[in-house]
């Protein structure tokens, strides 16, 4: 997970990083009620497509970057699009265009954080379904692959060992990172922003809010209430995280989490805790540098997570995915 | 704040300024005299004795009449234009209220302004700021080296130029987000004033038209993302000239 924001003096509470919209409405995501996830993963990769009931036709697509436990960046686009089960194509049709790049090695300052554009483009694959009822798409490569449905995927987790804790964390995390990425100015000097707290919807459902305190110290409070952004992960709880003018400094609080695999496989409850005694998640310059995270379930098992590290199991491996 | 390249030119403006002021004297041995002369010129009752030498008698009264300040307020319209290196221009217009305010036939001169945001410009896209934030201000300040130049017995132009700041802070209303932006140059600046034979506190009425430009480079709260920019002021203005100089 990334840091919070970072903040020189209460002279920037202006802002910084890059040029703001004019008039930029925080929140324009949309809810897609009763559509169905898609999950497509590599070792260091992780993609979800949520596709909309034909009513709405919605669409929303995240991907997010695992190099690290704690990702390193994010891009994900909403909007409509055409095509059902049985065409051979499916079109999407952009709206909006998120993007959170990788940023460790630019100064603080310099930071463009999570930003959202407003698009038309219209991205057309070719449809296919596999022999285990994978959807298959062909053409731009940033969204093409074999993706299989989540609440199936899910059905691959358990709740016993270790490794399971870690899975359940790997899998919580995609949520966290899929919120940040709509929180326009996350992971720059723009959080300043939210000196006036702002709220953005799950695509799923539920809602996450951020708000920003502090002088020197700032502390980052990003709240999760019954939040999904894919059907059967849900989080809930807030992490904090405290930085001084050097974007350095620690995360606490603790997030739940609820994953809902396709039935008749068991539900998975747990926490994962940012700031447990004398192993915090440890910031610098605004990204995560150390510190361990601390994953408990609801079943007994738990295991501790660096941020910085490569993720163990990867998300595809937890999954039981194929390799694209 | 680190240094940056494009800061050079401000520096060097004001060193060739500051080198400018000591060139205006006219030896070593009289220079202290001529400063301390400097300074009481910009009191209001001070005698004018801060001219710099010149062929032409001190007390001509082309001259004598462009010596002296002149303090003035000024209303207009005021335009930040810049592109971002995220590919975005932007245009904010203002409605302006500032002092100007200048000393001696050749010396310096300062123009701070306040800045009501009215409308913004984002690519193709117009703006009615007020419907988007609820606090919006702003200011720009223009400062450095200045020449008068008679115009008729009435009139007189001042031109100038040196370091320039502008500034706009807007705070989006719930749910919006907030916009700020501070591009910093190099500014031009030209008053012509006309000698209304009035008076206002015993001293000369003027009025003025005003106008301004200035080429911004840098924006130190938004780290490289100004690519460039201009600035661009227009209005009039009402103000007070030292005694002795109608």
């Amino acid at each position: 997970m990334r840091a919070g924001p970072p903040l020189l003096l209460a002279l920037l509470s202006a802002g910084c990083g890059t040029y703001a919209e004019l008039g930029q409405k925080l929140d324009v995501g949309f809810t897609i009620a009763g559509g169905e996830a898609w999950i497509s993963a590599s070792p260091s990769e992780a993609r979800i497509l949520l596709l909309g009931p034909p009513d709405t036709a919605q669409f929303a697509f995240t991907s997010m970057e695992l190099p690290i436990a704690a990702g390193t960046a994010v891009w994900a686009t909403q909007g409509t699009f055409t095509g059902g089960p049985a065409d051979p194509t499916l079109t999407l049709h952009e709206r909006y265009l998120y993007q959170m790049p990788d940023e460790r090695g630019r100064p603080l300052l310099e930071r463009y954080g999570a930003t959202r554009s407003d698009v038309s483009a219209n991205l057309a694959f070719d449809r296919q379904t596999g022999p285990e009822g994978q959807l298959v798409l062909s053409g731009d490569a940033s969204i093409a692959g074999t993706y299989v449905p989540l609440s199936a995927a899910l059905g691959h987790l358990g709740s016993a060992s270790p490794s399971d804790a870690a899975c359940a964390f790997n899998i919580a995390n995609l949520a966290v990172l899929s919120s940040q990425v709509r929180i326009i100015g996350f992971g720059s000097a723009a959080m300043t922003q939210y000196r006036r707290p702002a709220t953005f919807r799950g695509t799923v459902q539920g809602q996450v809010g951020v708000s920003v305190g502090g002088g020197t110290t700032v502390t980052t409070d990003v709240s999760y209430h019954q939040f999904s952004d894919f059907g059967g992960v849900v989080i809930d709880g807030t992490q904090t995280t405290r930085v001084n003018a050097g974007g350095n400094g620690h995360m606490s609080g603790i997030v739940t989490l609820t994953l809902s695999p396709a039935a008749p496989a068991p539900e998975i409850q747990g926490s994962v805790d940012y700031g447990s005694d004398g192993d915090a998640v440890q910031i610098s310059s605004g990204s995560a540098s150390g510190g361990n995270y601390v994953i408990t379930l609801a079943g007994g098992a738990t295991t501790t997570e660096s941020p910085v590290a490569a993720p163990s199991p990867t998300v595809m491996d937890c999954l039981g995915l194929a390799p694209p | 704040m680190t240094y940056s390249p494009m800061m050079a030119p401000v520096v060097l403006l004001t060193l060739a300024l500051a080198a400018a002021g000591e060139v205006a004297a006219p030896s070593a041995p009289e220079q202290a005299p001529q400063a301390e002369a400097g300074v009481e010129e910009s009191q209001p009752e001070a005698p004018e004795r801060a001219e710099p030498p010149s062929p032409v008698p001190a007390s001509h009264p082309d001259r004598a009449a462009l010596r002296g300040y002149r303090q003035e307020l000024g209303t207009g319209l005021h335009t930040t234009t810049f592109w971002s290196k995220s590919h975005h221009h932007y245009a904010i217009h203002s409605l302006s209220l500032g002092y100007q305010g200048s000393w001696g036939r050749r010396g310096y001169f300062l123009h701070a302004t306040a800045l009501l945001p009215l409308q913004g410009r984002e690519d193709d896209r117009v703006v009615n700021l007020g419907a988007y934030y609820a606090q919006r201000w702003g200011g720009d300040v223009l400062t450095g080296y200045e020449a008068r130049f008679g115009l008729g017995r009435r009139a007189e132009l001042e031109v100038g130029g040196g370091p320039h700041v502008a500034f706009v802070v807007m705070k989006g209303i719930s749910g919006y987000r907030d916009f700020n932006a501070s591009p910093m140059g190099l500014g031009l600046d030209a008053v012509a004033r006309w000698r209304t034979g009035g008076s206002l506190f015993r001293r000369p009425l003027d009025l003025g038209l005003l106008g301004s430009a200035a080429w911004d480079f840098w924006d130190p709260f938004h780290g490289k993302d100004l690519k460039r920019g201009f600035t661009f002021r227009l209005g009039v203005s009402v103000g007070i000239a030292s005694r002795g100089t109608s």
